[in-house]
């Protein structure tokens, strides 16, 4: 038996809407048998749904993999490990993902309360600032290794773009005209 | 392409920049990708067409390597912004894409000179991306760029080039282990994170090397490292050690018990469950470990009350009693909000319960059983089963509850395990019988498995005609034969038929029934109906009795096996002999009435599939590698025919330096001894190695030959071979045992180069005794009438009376004698019934070399002091000269 400590201890992070829809999901192995091509990973998170949908998704077994999960606002984020693995570190993981998710629906412009201590969290937030999402995700996970925990290093790592969010947003919409107007 | 699409109904109050992206076109996204190429380099627009990019991507678009191969080049024009923010997204969309694109090794002179920029940022981010790009012809050229990040003074940095070289062990390990110096002094670096990725990487660097590793670890923990991934990672470290090396010290055992005391619960959670997880731990750490969890039962927090109550459980397993003084708080997790953990708490306190609390905790799984999935009711299912056992009186309300489980909705693998479950508590406590199969006779009436029906209607056929009222069984029967699938029919048939053979009142009506089937429209059901039918007509008893009752001799498996391998051989023209086959179930996988509980794979055991599977290769396919490579061994090629290849005996422990196994392969007049040698280190190469066998009794056999290993190098498997030869007829059959040595010229390798040193230097290590016993010569055979056979022949004088030292059950003393013997148990006679004082074992098999049939019958019975087993055998066969050697194997 391969008595390695395993320093590969997260397996994937998965965000997910409250209807079960992928907002954003990181699988670090593609190895394991449940995220071998993209109908695996669907179908994984399809029954990570369904089991949660009744719970409060704290913990699920499924198969050889431990999840921890939050439920906030429209959303249900997920840290996947090893049946094997220590479900506290993965507490840990879930715990600076979610004041990453925080910290992105409380910036100012995100169209939700400047409020600090009372953060609406948002799919639509998370999808107004996806780019920040994934980055912030990068700096906590390099390929299932655990990277940074520290939320404030993290948010250091991630310098912010210079202009104003408002003036990112006013060029989204035009976008939005212009994907618009071409359909 | 809009897989999202139907979504944005259900969200109403969804914005327009979600619909943007959720309606994102790739094909678009892909030309706006020429944002890239403008001059001067516009942040705002080209972070937009990057985060559309990660958007695609994190929808499972996939891009085709052409595609890929654009993006990534345009991509790399960003490199001349000056916009921070910019460039670290381009960072991780060349990350993204560095995967799929080709040439992206391009790159790497961009990447070099950023990771000596002075902005910490780009350092730390070109880096982790060379790691994905380089492979091991590239990165001897940037060694020094890795070198030198590691030992940065900025944690950022440091982190991402001890993580980059950690993923790079898997390419060019090699190249990596040169670095161990770097490593070593950013383990001082105060960054929490940097501590624990250079722990990470040097112990990966020296993993193979056990001393080192054991180095590392002893002045890691005398070095109290503060960061708690760290210390959590330096715990299974000491684990690792202890559980490698046995060792005595308890200096580990010390650090991981300091280390329950942690203020971070992580540490403490990892202590507390390598501590219940290490068989050397004191009860006084245990107990300590146990108080920890106990703290954790009692947190606000769920993952923490998962936690302990998950490691309880398993140490609930081994150790009982250690568990007990959480009782109360396990109690109250009953009604705790997540499920998961409620199950866990109950089947641990079923685990330590007693009898008097027993009814209690099952009504209340009961209660909510409807609220936890299949793999918790399992788990359940499990401690259910392992109650019958400890509290056999209250197999009622086990057996209502499983029956329970049986008729919910359920999957496949969950009603299996309910099966097997129940099946096993009717096999321990006879009483349970009638309830149980009442219940399951209710229970084919609608189950949806068939598999599932055929097992029941099988058990129902063997245990229903030995009850009081077997005709109660017959209508619930006869109803599959009316009303379900051809495979479950066949199998009601057969039922049916058992009840004619063993229940003779009933024989009249069973053949009525029987000449109803005669005419169903599948084959299978209407052959077995007219074949018992006409053997019920001719009243053949013992043939019925061979088709019906008899097992087949040998798993079904190793048969299929076997079966195959004959027909694949060119030359059929010897029949197939069962004899041949297996009997050692390689793998227990068949729904086994008893032996399932065995296997403990209870929740949390943590299964990982590649150990699992690995062992399942055994036996019969390493038997046929090795006669295949046996057969071009020149020297061996007069010897003729193999007729028996015995199984594999180790002769090292696994774990020491050389590895050595060895497989007898008898011929006619000589014995091969095939060595399997496994060289574990790498700093040496073996050469010339060879087994020198020094025989008990030279006279009974002659020496002629060995071949010996040139090279052994590390981990790299061979054989080498002794060969002797035999004459029973001039000799008699040769009793002897051998002391064996493993003679060889080790050589001095360079581990990281592989260069080796010229001078060896000649060195031996011991191996086990080898011996040779009556199972070498002898195969199995089944008669399916051990008595007839053994009245025929003649009577020897008087049993000859033994005993087996040291063997204390009589289960023990059954296996010895089998596997001394190598002879086939008969009639199940290879079980011991639970709490029986004596056993009777009969044997049948026949010498390779004549096919003289030979029969044993074994009396047992354990000594008066209870540590010795008294056995009394009698041998009979036509040829003396065998009985006299398999006497020879005892005394």
């Amino acid at each position: 038996m391969n008595l390695l400590p395993d320093i590969y201890q997260v397996k994937a992070i998965i965000i997910l809407d409250k209807n079960g829809n992928r907002i954003c999901s990181n699988f670090y192995d593609l190895d394991l048998k449940e995220f071998k091509t993209e109908k695996d990973k669907r179908e994984f998170e399809k029954v990570l749904y369904n089991k949660s949908k009744s719970s409060n998704c704290e913990l699920e077994l499924i198969e050889q993999l431990l999840v921890v999960g939050n439920k906030t606002g429209d959303i249900m984020v997920f840290v996947i490990g090893l049946q094997s693995g220590n479900e506290i570190a993965l507490l840990d993981v879930l715990t600076t993902v979610m004041s990453c998710i925080k910290k992105i629906c409380s910036q100012p412009g995100s169209l939700t309360t400047e409020d600090s201590s009372n953060v609406t969290i948002s799919k639509k937030s998370l999808l107004n600032d996806f780019s920040t999402l994934k980055l912030y995700l990068d700096e906590i996970i390099s390929d299932g290794i655990i990277f940074e925990l520290e939320d404030d290093t993290i948010f250091s790592r991630i310098p912010l773009p210079d202009q104003t969010i408002v003036n990112a947003i006013e060029m989204a919409k035009e976008k939005i005209s212009y994907f618009t107007s071409s359909r | 392409m809009n897989k999202f699409g139907e979504k944005k109904d259900d969200d109403s109050e969804s914005n327009s920049s979600e619909l943007m992206l959720i309606n994102l076109d790739k094909g678009q996204v892909i030309q706006e990708k020429r944002a890239f190429n403008e001059t001067p380099v516009q942040p705002r627009k080209c972070s937009l067409v990057i985060s559309q990019f990660l958007f695609l991507l994190a929808r499972g678009d996939s891009f085709t390597p052409n595609e890929a191969t654009d993006i990534f080049f345009a991509a790399t024009k960003l490199f001349q912004s000056k916009d921070i923010p910019l460039r670290r997204l381009m960072y991780l969309l060349l990350k993204e894409f560095s995967t799929i694109s080709k040439d992206a090794i391009i790159v790497i002179s961009s990447l070099t000179k950023d990771v000596i920029h002075k902005i910490e940022l780009y350092r730390a981010n070109a880096i982790r991306i060379l790691c994905k790009i380089t492979d091991s012809s590239i990165l001897p050229q940037l060694e020094r760029y890795f070198k030198q990040a590691i030992v940065d003074k900025d944690p950022h940095v440091s982190s991402a080039a001890l993580v980059s070289s950690i993923h790079l062990l898997k390419v060019s390990p090699e190249v990596v282990k040169r670095w161990a110096n770097e490593v070593q002094e950013s383990i001082s670096n105060k960054s929490n994170m940097v501590q624990y990725h250079a722990l990470a990487l040097l112990h990966r660097i020296k993993q193979h090397d056990r001393l080192a590793v054991r180095k590392l670890v002893n002045s890691l923990i005398k070095n109290s490292v503060k960061s708690p991934y760290a210390q959590a990672y330096l715990i299974r470290c000491a684990v690792e050690v202890i559980e490698e090396t046995h060792t005595e010290d308890r200096v580990y055992f010390e650090y991981i018990e300091s280390c329950l005391r942690s203020k971070n619960e992580m540490v403490a959670y990892e202590a507390a469950r390598s501590i219940c997880s290490l068989k050397g731990a004191t009860p006084k750490e245990i107990t300590s470990a146990v108080g920890i969890l106990q703290m954790f039962l009692c947190s606000t927090k769920s993952t923490l009350r998962f936690a302990a109550v998950r490691t309880l459980n398993k140490l609930a397993q081994t150790n009982p009693t250690a568990v007990i003084p959480c009782n109360l708080d396990m109690e109250n997790l009953i009604s705790d909000s997540n499920r998961s953990i409620a199950t866990l708490a109950i089947t641990t306190l079923l685990q330590v319960g007693n009898e008097s609390n027993v009814d209690r905790l099952i009504k209340q799984i009961a209660n909510f059983l409807g609220d936890i999935n299949d793999e918790f009711k399992i788990v359940v299912v499990k401690a259910i089963t392992n109650l019958s056992t400890k509290f056999p009186k209250k197999f009622r309300h086990l057996i209502t509850f499983l029956n329970k489980i049986l008729r919910d909705e359920g999957s496949l693998q969950l009603k299996q395990s309910t099966l097997d479950a129940i099946l096993y508590v009717v096999n321990t406590i006879p009483d349970s019988k009638e309830i149980a199969l009442s219940e399951l006779c209710e229970f084919i009436e609608d189950c949806e498995f068939p598999d599932l029906s055929v097992q029941i209607l099988n058990l129902l056929g063997q245990e229903g005609p030995l009850t009081n009222t077997p005709n109660k069984y017959i209508r619930y029967i006869y109803n599959r034969v009316l009303l379900d699938s051809g495979i479950i029919r066949a199998a009601a048939v057969t039922s049916i038929a058992k009840f004619g053979l063993l229940y003779e009142p009933m024989k009249e009506k069973i053949m009525i029934l029987l000449k109803r089937c005669l005419l169903d429209e599948d084959d299978e059901v209407r052959d077995r109906a007219t074949l018992y039918l006409s053997l019920f007509k001719e009243d053949n008893k013992r043939v019925l009795e061979r088709v019906l009752i008899d097992d087949l001799p040998v798993p079904t498996q190793n048969l299929q096996r076997s079966l195959e391998a004959y027909l694949a051989q060119d030359d059929t023209t010897d029949p197939f002999d069962i004899g041949t086959v297996s009997t050692v179930l390689e793998q227990t996988q068949s729904p086994t009435i008893s032996g399932k509980l065995s296997q403990t794979n209870q929740l949390g055991a943590s299964s990982s599939p590649t150990n699992a599977s690995t062992p399942g290769l055994s036996a019969a396919e390493s038997v046929n590698q090795d006669l295949a490579k046996l057969a071009q061994i020149p020297q061996f090629a007069t010897y003729g025919r193999v007729l028996k290849s015995t199984e594999l005996v180790e002769l090292t422990e696994s774990e020491s330096e050389y590895v050595v196994s060895c497989v007898k392969h008898i011929y006619k007049e000589n014995i091969v001894f095939q060595f399997n040698c496994t060289n574990t280190l790498d700093e040496q190469r073996l050469d010339q190695v060879q087994v020198k066998m020094v025989p008990s009794n030279p006279k009974s056999m002659k020496n002629l030959g060995f071949m010996a290993i040139d090279q052994l190098k590390c981990n790299d498997p061979q054989s080498c071979y002794v060969s002797i030869g035999y004459n029973i007829q001039q000799a008699g059959y040769p009793i002897v045992s051998f002391t064996n040595t493993l003679k060889f010229k080790a050589v001095d390798v360079d581990p990281s180069t592989g260069e080796a040193d010229d001078s060896g230097f000649d060195d031996q290590y011991p191996l086990e005794r080898l011996e040779i016993v009556p199972s070498d010569f002898i195969q199995k055979t089944y008669t399916s009438n051990f008595k007839e056979e053994w009245e025929k022949l003649p009577d020897p004088p008087k049993p000859t009376c033994f005993q087996l030292l040291g063997v204390k059950t009589l289960k023990a003393a059954t296996q010895e004698i089998i596997s001394t013997l190598g002879m086939a148990p008969l009639d199940k006679t290879e079980q011991v019934p639970d709490k029986s004082q004596k056993h009777q074992i009969l044997l049948s098999g026949k010498s390779i070399h004549t096919g003289t049939l030979i029969y044993a019958q074994a009396r047992i019975k354990p000594d008066a002091s209870g540590s010795n087993t008294d056995v009394a055998l009698v041998v009979k066969s036509s040829d003396e000269d065998l009985i006299d050697f398999v006497y020879s194997a005892f005394i």
